[in-house]
């Protein structure tokens, strides 16, 4: 049958699909015998290019002397340096430790290992670094920190969000002759039921003033009255008071009052209104670190008029 | 170079012939792995030609870093290998393709740069005069790179390394019929491109003549 023929019953002339006409047909011992090997001469028609080919990836090659040498380098590289690090890590820098092996061989140079003393080093200094940190980190969120280094950790992480107590005792600011709290002038208070000369938040009487606000203070102000501005008031001030040193408590919070009422911290609630004799500070001590006093000037019964509140401030610990 | 004369060649010696060291081959193995120098010497001798060609198809970019690699493998874990000279020689080319592996990682983690080593061979002369021994080993590697990975990977191991298809499945951990349908496949396609085979086909018709 011819191809006229073959089209005239419908039958396709086209070699894929014609059987029987597939010179590139392998059986398996053919394809066993031409990669053992077989002769060009003896291989398939279709193939016998490819059995060159195959010759010449069989034929031998000259073995060179340099690369025997350096083969031996490596070989006494790897006798020599076969260490349970390397065991770990087979793969790992080996091709730098060959080549460098290889060049020493042929500078006459002995098989260092800097690599690894360098690496264990490096291993050394991160394990000490973390450690370190490790170990500030732990101290500040438990408080155990020096105080300066405490509120600085305090003031810093505050701003990512990150609360950390702060430092027990903060150095008072010291009294420079201005209110620093926006009490208007309060009449001179009795004396605190305590001791005479102190203000009540030192002798541990209910403090209802301006103890316990500084500037990291956070003062939930309770009195709608105090939401008005109040001008500050120019205090005398008659110097250092013995047990004058009051501390505002920071309360570890936010101010949420005016600047005037919580800035320069230390809002001493003295200052001239207690016992007519200024700096004696209540450490105004707020519950959960927010000073929530709630009265300005109203410390120690010396508090003015200026508005109700009901601040929480306590003596000094 | 005949026809014959090549295929003659290819016959009695082959890329890896059979051991024919000094001392018998597990003797030999045994003293490398003790650390003598002359018996390591050996085994390269061996096996180092097959292994290049190995590696100058399935890793032409850096085969020469690789077959430091894998020699620098060899010398190291010596001491944990048993077996026969097949063995060893499957040993060491399936630590090849480890390596190879590893190489063509740490390849496509950096920057390609072009390696301006091949032999610039257009200047030999036509196909009808007779070429160096290297250009025509040369332009068969060209040729086996021209195919897929796999087909040239388990060409390069069935003709080159001389493993048998349990063998070359084992190293290349795939079955022996996925070796098998390799092997067709990969013929055929040398096959069907055997009008662009770098060797003469002057050459191989002259042979059959």
């Amino acid at each position: 049958m011819d191809g006229t023929n073959a089209r005239s019953f419908g039958m396709t002339t086209h070699p894929s699909l014609r059987f029987g006409h597939d010179d590139l047909m392998l059986d398996d011992d053919t394809v066993d015998r031409l990669l053992d090997g077989l002769a060009p001469a003896d291989a398939p028609p279709a193939y016998a290019r490819v059995a060159v080919t195959l010759a010449a990836l069989r034929s031998p090659g000259p073995v060179e002397a340099e690369a025997e040498r350096a083969a031996l380098a490596l070989f006494r590289a790897a006798r020599d340096e076969v260490t349970v690090v390397e065991e770990r890590h087979p793969v790992r820098h080996i091709a730098s430790r060959a080549r460098g092996a290889s060049g020493r061989a042929r500078a006459g140079l002995a098989a260092g290992t800097p690599g690894r003393a360098r690496r264990a080093g490096l291993v050394a200094g991160a394990m000490a670094a973390l450690s370190l940190v490790s170990a500030t980190s732990a101290a500040a969120m438990t408080g155990a920190l020096p105080a300066p280094a405490q509120r600085a950790a305090h003031t810093v992480l505050s701003v990512v969000g990150v609360h950390l107590p702060p430092p027990p005792h903060l150095p008072a600011v010291p009294a420079r002759g201005e209110a620093v709290h926006p009490v208007p002038a309060a009449p001179a208070a009795p004396p605190a039921p305590g001791a005479p000369g102190l203000p009540a938040a030192v002798s541990g009487a209910p403090s209802t003033g301006q103890a316990g606000l500084t500037g990291g203070g956070r003062h939930h102000r309770h009195d709608p009255g105090a939401t008005a501005p109040i001008p500050a008031v120019q205090a005398p001030a008659p110097g250092p008071v013995p047990n004058g040193h009051g501390h505002g408590q920071q309360g570890g919070g936010h101010d949420k009052g005016t600047p005037a009422q919580s800035g320069g911290g230390s809002a001493s609630g003295g200052q001239g209104q207690a016992g007519g004799q200024g700096q004696s500070g209540g450490q105004g001590q707020s519950g959960g670190g927010q000073g929530q006093s709630g009265g300005q000037g109203q410390s120690g019964g010396g508090g003015g008029p200026a508005s109700p509140g009901h601040g929480h401030g306590h003596g000094p610990h | 170079m005949t026809v014959e004369s090549l295929a003659a060649a290819a016959d009695s010696t082959k890329v890896t012939p059979s051991w024919s060291g000094a001392a018998p081959f597990q003797e030999t193995v045994a003293a490398a792995a003790r650390g003598d120098e002359k018996a390591f010497a050996a085994l390269w001798r061996w096996l180092h030609p097959s292994l290049t060609r190995y590696l100058q198809v399935v890793a032409p970019w850096d085969w020469e870093d690789v077959a430091s690699e894998v020699w620098y493998s060899v010398a190291r874990d010596l001491g944990s290998f048993t077996g026969d000279e097949r063995a060893w020689r499957a040993w060491v080319l399936t630590i090849a393709r480890h390596r190879t592996i590893d190489a063509a990682r740490r390849r496509a983690r950096r920057v390609d740069t072009v390696a301006i080593t091949d032999v610039d061979c257009a200047d030999e002369g036509d196909a009808s005069t007779p070429v160096t021994r290297h250009v025509e080993l040369a332009e068969a590697l060209a040729v086996l790179r021209t195919l897929p990975p796999s087909q040239a990977d388990v060409l390069a191991l069935r003709v080159i390394g001389g493993l048998s298809v349990a063998e070359t499945a084992e190293a290349l951990d795939k079955s022996e019929g996925a070796v098998r349908v390799l092997c067709h496949r990969g013929l055929r396609h040398l096959a069907e491109g055997a009008a662009s085979l770098p060797l003469s086909s002057t050459r191989a018709d002259a042979g059959r003549r």
